[in-house]
């Protein structure tokens, strides 16, 4: 209820820490304390409402209700399947992980990826829980959610089918940790269902909030190793794998002892003089613990016989405990892809590493306001949200061939909430994002989103490659110094949604959301101004006043609709019983709920300024407004709005079809003038902020 | 522009030296002065020009009149001339004597006159054509400044003035009376007391001495000490009576002071005295207890002493109680408040004051004549709890006065007639409602109802609670009030429709699909049709399900429900922000539908698609909102209609931006549960959503 209201607490929250790791917002208000300590002392076990034993958790239509998979499944408890489950038995590995009847391997290679870092597993799972001390069938988890942690409670009632667990489950029959964070994870995006299909980064970006990156070695950047070692440097998650063609080849191990379709992670990257020349040296971590290379720089190999002894000492490594080393060269020849994931400063604790720099947007995408599609519409792209980031500090240790000192960015655009949508047959958007550099003389001018022309005029300096239907979108950019402008969007125009942008810069980034800034300067007239009255209208407004020469909301119609029955340059029919109320609010200054003849002519007079505004702004004469027109005809009338009201009067003022005729478009003006006096009035010291009661902010909304 | 909240329940009482500047152009008087000094030039005053409109609404002038300040009509001019006294003030062409016997009271009490008449002016050095006054005005104090030109003819004025041809204070001060209310000729016909009131904030009372209370001695005692100022007169008969002398020495139809009570011992009685004062100075009674009557020569000289007993002919004289009583036919008092007295004044009026207004529609409810409605005028707790010193119940004085009808005169409004009841408080803090009143008797109540400015009258009840209900005569007739209780012990008072509090039960969650009553399953299926697979609707898609739906009920007369009403719904249900309604959103806000009708059809009595916004109030508590009357005021002014009906989709429309509201409120004010904080883009993004 009130999406609204939600919003602008929450946001307040994130301000104060709430959504960090160490403070995770709970997941449907769910705290599992307080559950398992209410659960302890009634003495039975928990049993999530929010998330029941039925078969909609299960899924919508494969798994749905009914369904021949869905067949014969009863939910139970671990201690149920066998005598003494244990949480976790001897650390969590990545044996602990063996996929069930769902196809969310993706999410499995995520969570055996977890495990090789204890720090990073132990923020997903919460050690504080067991099978033993102080049980009661409750067990939380933490996701990273669009920018914040998210704490989910479950109960461990698990689907299984013939005593045996349905979905993933441990190769150690009594080791529960793992189905049940697949549960929490299914609980958190709806039902198992929507876990099917995925990318491993995926799975990885919930479990560290890290931000990701793909290489295809194929085409290796030229700066491959810089980017290795500010990777590790930074503390970043390094994966590569070899493509396979067909399933058939998976983990087949090819003759120089690589296992194919198989991640390994990247540990360190070196430079070492190998005869008189430089040589790049990677080093690589076979998960199994052994099956290593034996080909070149490989623990035995004689180049190491090559090298000053002393080098070779520190970077020798054991025999078969399956890391090993090898020449880039190599490396970008036996393998296929390497994937970055750059964890977010709050993951690292440790104080040596060199750890990005962060800045988080959140924004909307809206029919009718925001929603611009990309830069083929260049009718609404200008219309979408736009952030602004200056950066002032070039990289540390750039390579001088690269050319002029540099900004290293990554950007990442996530769509939100997506997964939850598959259920009713909405996928992923196509999406991407443009970095515009803003030119000098706009530099500093936070409140004005970009219009029209600066896009027909400027070209991105940094871009996706292509707009594609993944969840995130992320690329590198290098960067001068200056300020930009970064503005997603969706391909199509239209396309509701909502999105986090993430920018991970290697030094402080400052970061603004263009046109932030609300303000309200509408035009004041003054009825003096009006020399020559209209006989007519004068005589209309006397016969429709009452005695006391003032006329109420329905006379106000009739006579604000006589008034323009007779104009064929705008279409509309006539002015709603509503808007004339707001137009009363506005005007009548003795609190009659009527207005006089001076306040009328006021009215008048703001009515023909808007009738001036709306006629510039239809420039095709169509005698209607299009929704995303709204943005420039608010600044010609004198109001800054940010996005997030932009949306709103998209959603409150235009019709299904997107136009706001012009009943809307005075009802949307009148209202906002009177919300800007008000609050002008209650910020009686002028500090930018008000302090309500309940029967003060009830007065502020009914008005 | 919105009438902004208030908050309700008593304030504390002004004094003049926060007098609030009322001058458009927000200056200071000591600003102006200086500005005009430094240009050199004497100030004009725009708000209230030198011209027909200030003299004059209804009539135009017999004569031409010409505006001239003092220094154009004498060589000299001064502003007050020694002291400001009674003989300062000659009536002009205005029929605004009760202003003039006002002003001459005022000159008797030079506390007061200084509160007036700020005495950092005059024609001398730092003139500058400016002048200022300061009045009391419901229950505030106002800093009313005015340039000098006056309205002459043939180089006389034409209004107010000094016996002596070069002062000018008094004619100023008319002047600045004259600006406050709009314009000479609503100074028309009034009573002195009004006045007096505006001059001192105090608050009046009038006696009938045929008529007084047994305790009118005490009465007249207490006023003395709490340093109220007494008046008393004479009745005429007709204007040939006017000033006519009795063979006692008494003026009739001329206005004396009430200086002082006592008592003597007389041939082993108590015999009850008063002193009364003439203003002319001179003229004495000459009845028993007169300056050199026989009966002094009983008294010892002690007590002659005590009372201060002279044979002087200065116009303040002694008489018995019971030939004041006799010979006098009114008293006037007009009692002031703590901050008007000396310091060491011991008896001090405890004042309280109640800003309120009558609204049609919503608060103007009439007397207890119109059962349906009068429950609804505003309701005030007065709680006694202290008796009065020696005695077994509490005194204590209700004024309540009509706001700026003086000024509106213009515009065709009257004085309306007004009047208050006092009622025994029930347990239940609350609102009463239409049944208390049906059932209980008033326990006091003003002597009638009357249209004069202030009705005021004096009680005495056992301590206790009580709710005092101020209304106008006939239902439906707009005001503005302010009520003062002065009392002799502290009171406490409360506003009774100043408690806003919304109980809003969690919403509930809706039915599985598989548990759905063949009500939900039908909507479901019109769901289909309607939003495609997505299940969700958008306002459009909404108001034709809901009409659809509604327009086969035969229970209730809808005119069609509203595309606004229909967007509120969503604002209200949507928890995505998408703008659109899923089913399951839906459902919950159906469930909340019918309770409304249901609502709505046990006030729609007569059938016919509306009811009457007096019903409001109980309508809304029901639905879980208790408002204030502030609230149930904008809600009427937003949307009732000429008769005060109200229809459905109105009514739908005002408690889903209540309930959206308040829902906003409960969701900021986790931390906080009194206030929300917002800066502009909340309050901006917050309130166009609502």
């Amino acid at each position: 209820m009130a999406a609204q209201a939600a919003g602008v607490s929450r946001q307040r929250a994130a301000t104060q820490g709430l959504g960090s790791n160490q403070n995770a917002l709970k997941y449907l208000g769910q705290d599992f304390k307080t559950l398992r300590q209410q659960c302890l002392d009634s003495g039975v076990l928990f049993k999530d409402p929010e998330f029941p034993a039925c078969p909609s958790a299960l899924g919508y239509k494969d798994l749905g209700p009914g369904s021949p998979q869905t067949q014969g499944i009863i939910w139970k408890r671990p201690t149920e399947l066998c005598p003494s489950p244990q949480f976790i038995v001897g650390g969590a590995t990545r044996t602990d992980i063996c996929q069930g009847g769902l196809g969310d391997c993706w999410l499995l290679a995520a969570i055996a990826s977890l495990t090789l870092n204890e720090e990073l597993l132990y923020r997903v799972v919460p050690r504080d829980q067991d099978f033993q001390e102080n049980y009661a069938g409750i067990f939380h988890f933490q996701f990273w959610q669009y920018g914040e942690w998210v704490e989910v409670v479950i109960d461990d009632r698990l689907p299984t089918k013939n005593g045996q667990l349905l979905f993933l489950h441990s190769e150690q029959g009594n080791e529960f940790w793992s189905a049940l964070l697949e549960k929490a994870y299914a609980k958190l995006n709806g039902c198992y269902e929507a876990l099917a299909g995925g990318s491993t980064v995926e799975g990885f970006e919930d479990f560290t909030g890290g931000i990701s990156e793909f290489y295809d070695l194929k085409k290796p950047p030229a700066n491959l190793y810089q980017i290795i070692r500010k990777a590790l440097c930074a503390g970043s998650l390094l994966g590569c794998s070899i493509d396979v063609s067909s399933a058939a080849e998976a983990e087949a191990i090819t003759s120089q002892k690589l296992v194919k379709s198989h991640a390994y992670s990247v540990t360190g990257v070196e430079e070492v003089n190998f005869q008189g020349h430089p040589e790049k040296l990677i080093r690589l971590r076979n998960p199994w613990g052994e099956v290593e290379w034996s080909g070149a720089w490989s623990d035995d190999a004689p180049e190491w016989n090559h090298i000053d002894p002393r080098r070779k000492e520190e970077l020798d490594k054991k025999v078969e405990d399956g890391e090993f080393w090898m020449s880039l060269s190599d490396f970008v020849r036996q393998f296929s892809r390497l994937e970055i994931c750059n964890l977010s400063p709050d993951s690292l604790s440790s104080e040596e590493v060199h750890k990005w720099n962060l800045v988080l947007f959140n924004g909307h995408w809206t029919r009718g306001s925001t929603a611009g599609g990309c830069q083929n519409y260049p009718a609404t792209y200008w219309t979408n949200p736009q952030f602004k980031i200056r950066l002032d500090e070039v990289d540390e240790d750039q390579e001088e061939s690269i050319g002029e000192p540099c900004c290293t960015v990554l950007l990442g655009l996530m769509q939100k909430n997506r997964r939850w949508r598959k259920r009713i047959g909405q996928g992923m958007l196509s999406i991407g994002y443009a970095v515009y550099q803003v030119p000098k003389e706009l530099e500093s001018h936070t409140d004005a989103h970009l219009g029209r022309d600066f896009f027909l005029a400027y070209q991105p300096s940094a871009r996706t490659s292509t707009y594609v239907n993944l969840r995130e979108v992320s690329g590198r950019a290098r960067l001068p110094p200056g300020e930009y402008l970064v503005v997603p969007s969706t391909f199509e125009p239209f396309k509701d949604g909502e999105f986090c942008l993430r920018v991970f810069s290697e030094k402080k980034a400052q970061a603004l959301e263009i046109g932030d800034v609300v303000a309200g300067n509408p035009y004041e007239p003054h009825p003096s101004e009006v020399d020559q009255e209209d006989d007519q209208f004068r005589r209309l407004f006397e016969k429709l006043a009452g005695k006391d020469s003032e006329i109420t909301a329905n006379a106000l119609k009739i006579l604000l609709n006589e008034a323009f029955s007779k104009r064929t340059d705008i279409k509309f029919d006539g002015f709603n019983i509503n808007t004339c109320r707001e137009m009363i609010s506005l005007l009548d200054s003795n609190g009659t709920g009527t207005l006089g003849a001076v306040e009328f002519k006021t009215l008048w007079l703001k009515i023909q300024k808007y009738l001036e505004i709306y006629w510039e702004t239809d420039y095709n004469h169509s005698g209607t407004i299009d929704a995303h027109e709204m943005r420039t005809a608010l600044r010609k009338a004198g109001f800054t709005l940010n996005s997030q009201v932009q949306q709103t009067i998209a959603l409150r003022y235009a019709c299904s079809k997107l136009g706001i005729n012009f009943d809307s478009f005075v009802a949307c003006m009148i209202r906002l003038e009177t919300l800007f006096k008000l609050f002008s009035l209650l910020d009686e010291d002028k500090d930018g902020m008000v302090q309500l009661s309940l029967a003060e902010w009830l007065c502020c909304v009914l008005v | 522009m919105p009438y902004l909240y208030r908050a309700p329940g008593p304030q504390a009482h002004p004094v003049p030296k926060d007098a609030r500047i009322t001058h458009s152009s927000g200056q200071s008087f000591e600003q102006m002065r200086q500005e005009c000094l430094q240009r050199g030039t004497l100030f004009e005053d725009a708000d209230f020009p030198a011209s027909n409109s200030s003299l004059f609404y209804s009539e135009r002038p017999q004569i031409p009149f010409v505006w001239k300040r003092p220094g154009e009509i004498v060589k000299n001019p001064e502003f007050i001339l020694g002291g400001a006294t009674r003989t300062d003030i000659c009536q002009g062409e205005l029929g605004d004597c009760w202003l003039l016997a006002a002003i001459a009271s005022l000159t008797l009490n030079q506390k007061a006159l200084a509160r007036v008449i700020p005495q950092d002016q005059s024609f001398g050095p730092g003139y500058a054509g400016i002048f200022h006054f300061q009045f009391w005005q419901h229950s505030e104090w106002l800093d009313v400044v005015i340039d000098d030109r006056l309205p002459t003819f043939r180089d006389r004025l034409v209004f107010l003035h000094s016996a002596d041809h070069n002062e000018f204070w008094s004619a100023l001060l008319e002047k600045a009376y004259a600006k406050l209310n709009g314009s000479y000729e609503a100074l028309k016909g009034g009573s002195a007391i009004e006045a007096m009131e505006d001059f001192t904030g105090g608050v009046a009372e009038t006696f009938q001495t045929k008529e007084a209370p047994e305790n009118f001695y005490e009465i007249l005692e207490k006023a003395l000490k709490r340093g109220s100022l007494l008046g008393c007169f004479i009745d005429t008969r007709s204007a040939a009576e006017s000033e006519a002398r009795t063979p006692f020495g008494l003026i009739k139809g001329h206005a004396y002071s009430v200086t002082g009570i006592d008592q003597v011992s007389f041939r082993g009685q108590r015999i009850e005295l008063i002193r009364i004062r003439n203003p002319w100075g001179q003229v004495e009674w000459n009845g028993s207890w007169s300056d050199s009557s026989p009966e002094w020569r009983s008294v010892g000289p002690a007590e002659q002493k005590r009372l201060c007993h002279t044979a002087l002919d200065d116009g303040e004289f002694w008489m018995a109680f019971k030939d004041f009583k006799a010979h006098f036919d009114k008293v006037e008092i007009c009692n002031l408040t703590p901050d008007a007295l000396e310091e060491d004044a011991i008896h001090k009026w405890e004042v309280t004051v109640h800003q309120g207004s009558w609204v049609r529609g919503s608060t103007a409810g009439g007397c207890r004549n119109f059962l349906d409605t009068f429950w609804t005028n505003p309701q005030i707790k007065l709680s006694l709890t202290e008796k009065d010193e020696g005695q077994e119940e509490c005194s204590f004085l209700v004024a309540l006065m009509q706001k700026d009808r003086r000024k509106l005169k213009r515009f065709g409004a009257n004085v309306l007639t007004i009047g208050y009841a006092i009622y025994e408080c029930p347990d239940k803090d609350e609102h009463l409602n239409k049944d208390f009143f049906r059932y209980h008797a008033s326990r006091a109540r003003s002597k009638t109802f009357i249209n004069l400015r202030e009705v005021s009258d004096r009680f005495k009840l056992p301590p206790g609670e009580y709710i005092l209900i101020p209304s106008t005569f006939e239902p439906h007739q707009e005001a503005d009030f302010c009520l003062r209780i002065f009392s002799e012990k502290k009171a406490i008072t409360r506003d009774m429709d100043g408690n806003v509090d919304i109980d809003l039960p969690e919403p509930p969650k809706p039915t599985p699909p598989d548990q759905e009553t063949e009500e939900e399953q039908r909507f479901r299926a019109l769901f289909e049709q309607v939003a495609g697979e997505d299940m969700e609707v958008t306002a459009e898609e909404l108001e034709y399900v809901l009409n659809a739906v509604l327009q086969k009920k035969k229970d209730i007369k809808f005119k069609k429900l509203s595309l606004i009403s229909c967007k509120n719904i969503i604002s209200l249900m949507d928890t995505s922000g998408n703008g659109k309604l899923e089913f399951d959103e839906f459902k919950v806000f159906w469930d909340k539908l019918k309770q409304w009708i249901n609502l709505f059809l046990r006030f729609d009595a007569d059938k016919s698609g509306t009811m009457s916004t007096y019903e409001l109030r109980t309508a809304l508590k029901a639905a879980g909102f208790q408002l204030s009357s502030h609230l149930l005021q904008l809600i009427v002014l937003r949307y009732a209609d000429e008769e005060l009906q109200l229809d459905f989709d109105d009514f739908l429309n005002c408690l889903v931006r209540l309930e959206n509201a308040s829902r906003v409120f409960q969701a900021l004010s986790t931390k906080n549960k009194e206030f929300i904080h917002l800066n502009i883009n909340e309050f901006i993004h917050l309130t166009m959503n609502i």
